[in-house]
């Protein structure tokens, strides 16, 4: 029942958008001259861009869906979801063992400063499978897969930090624009759009 | 085991139809729902969906509300507390007689 929440893809667009901004930007901070005012733009865009973003995201994607959608699937209101807190609480549990383990393990086995790709990607993975396998919606698990293949790669590349921190973020929000058009695409061929919502 | 198997004769029949059954399970799991949303989810035709929603609200399982979003039609509906206690006594009647 609460699977009609995740039918559109419209949070899979957002974060692919998301992602590829912050892309360039962590990219423009690792070739851009240092000092310069491009350097500068980049590096506050993306000091201010993350939280703003975490800010306004929700906010847009209730936008567009309120504005464009709800005539194909209708209104509802979610009733509080005790499972979905419980999961929170289980996601911060599982965060901090993951944490420690790639902590642990990172500062024995790789190089420098990696590891903190490689908790990106398993920190990154857990909290999509968790989703996923709380709300029944396979993509997400699928997405937290590709996360902890993707961090685990750059962790044992040579690439500079910034360079391999965009090319996370840039193969990320590909993988979910991909995905999220498609559901989009879907979601739009099954619904049809009606004078309104009401039974007679 | 027969007992259990015998309190299924007795069944609240408002919410064993089927269609009803499903639209009183969307409505338990959410604040309130409009006539769209729960025409998409059961995949009932509207005239057979608006019967069912007429049937449940003269039995005071659910409550509807009509009002307008801009200048579009919307009908709103949520469970009552009566068709909580019915939907919760229905799950607990065949939950027991399917384990029987």
């Amino acid at each position: 029942m609460q699977r009609a929440y995740n039918r559109d893809g419209l949070p899979e667009l957002a974060i692919g958008l998301t992602m590829l901004v912050f892309a360039s930007l962590t990219y423009g901070t690792a070739v851009l001259p240092k000092r310069s005012p491009a350097f500068f733009a980049a590096v506050f865009g993306f000091a201010f861009g993350c939280p703003l973003s975490g800010l306004l995201t929700p906010r847009l994607v209730k936008w567009v869906r309120g504005r464009y959608l709800t005539d194909r699937f209708g209104y509802v209101r979610h009733a509080r979801n005790k499972q979905r807190e419980r999961a929170v609480l289980w996601f911060g549990i599982l965060s901090a063992i993951v944490f420690a383990c790639t902590l642990f393990l990172g500062n024995h086995f790789l190089k420098g400063d990696r590891w903190v790709l490689l908790l990106a990607g398993l920190v990154g993975a857990s909290i999509q499978i968790l989703i996923g396998w709380r709300s029944r919606v396979a993509r997400f698990a699928v997405t937290g897969l590709f996360w902890a293949l993707l961090g685990s790669a750059l962790s044992l590349t040579n690439l500079p930090l910034e360079v391999a921190w965009s090319v996370w973020f840039a193969a990320y929000g590909l993988v979910e624009l991909v995905i999220g058009g498609i559901v989009l695409r879907g979601f739009l061929v099954e619904t049809q759009t009606t004078e309104g919502s009401d039974g007679n | 085991m027969a007992t259990d198997i015998q309190e299924v004769g007795g069944i609240d029949r408002m919410i064993h139809e089927p269609a009803r059954l499903m639209v009183v399970a969307l409505l338990a799991s959410v604040e309130e729902a409009d006539f769209k949303y729960l025409q998409q989810a059961t995949g009932l035709t509207k005239g057979n969906l608006s019967i069912h929603l007429s049937k449940l609200e003269e039995a005071g399982y659910i409550k509807i509300s009509k009002g307008f979003r801009g200048k579009f039609p919307l009908t709103l509906c949520r469970i009552t507390e009566e068709g909580r206690r019915g939907f919760e006594g229905y799950r607990k009647t065949m939950r027991k007689a399917l384990r029987a």
